[in-house]
């Protein structure tokens, strides 16, 4: 079964404190020439209280980039 | 504090805009989440797994990046509250109740129905489309308003 998350977030990374920065800068220099690192990063919480990070991870493009077309998929009311 | 009506917060209409308002939050605030009523939380969890079973979850984590309820939806082992559905009817009450209770508190309430919400009247109002148009006015938020728009001409503009 599927760990079950708690919480998707994006974050400028230029807003994190350095070792998190750090840490997204390090996984960006092992990706490929053509990721297109812009300064975002997604973090993945699994437990709500304490908030606890599953993994951390830079992002291609903007958080536009991230959230467009998502709007689709959550409109219910 | 950002305060959303259910339409503005998942209605079927401004996807775009709705989509800005989550990059915008992450542009500028870094921190800051659009508050919710709680059962407009609860009525989105149960309508997202009744409508999207496979991706719900997802979106629901994902959506919770972005909006929270007012209360949390967990109990104190951390375990989700079993969220019921209600009516829309329910839903306007609720928030209605919410900007009634934290007028004082909210800078924005993102409404798409105003006349529904008496007390709209104690706060600045406004929905999705004028609160982008109002960011566009915005100096520090040129580059940001630039990369949205071009981001999304290609295929709004055709």
């Amino acid at each position: 079964m599927a760990e079950k998350i708690y919480e998707i977030r994006i974050v400028k990374v230029d807003n994190m404190p350095p070792q998190t920065r750090r840490e997204i800068i390090r996984q960006v220099n092992t990706k490929s020439e053509h990721f297109d690192y812009q300064g975002y990063a997604k973090i993945t919480y699994i437990t709500a209280s304490p908030k606890s990070i599953k993994s951390i991870e830079p992002i291609e493009g903007t958080a536009i980039d991230y959230f467009k077309g998502k709007s689709s998929q959550i409109s219910v009311f | 504090m950002i305060i959303a009506c259910p339409k503005a917060f998942a209605g079927t209409e401004n996807d775009m805009e709705r989509e800005f308002l989550r990059a915008y939050l992450v542009e500028v605030s870094g921190r800051e989440k659009v508050m919710l009523a709680d059962r407009v939380w609860d009525a989105f969890k149960c309508k997202q797994r009744e409508k999207f079973p496979k991706l719900a979850e997802n979106n629901i984590s994902d959506m919770r990046g972005s909006f929270e309820p007012e209360n949390s939806d967990l109990d104190e082992n951390n375990d989700e509250i079993n969220p019921k559905d209600c009516s829309y009817d329910e839903m306007v009450k609720e928030t209605n109740s919410l900007v009634d209770r934290k007028w004082a508190e909210i800078d924005i309430f993102l409404c798409e129905e105003r006349e529904k919400y008496s007390a709209s009247e104690k706060v600045k109002t406004i929905n999705l489309k004028d609160f982008l148009l109002e960011c566009m006015s915005k100096s520090e938020l040129r580059e940001f308003m630039k990369d949205f728009f071009s981001r999304y001409a290609n295929e709004k503009y055709k």
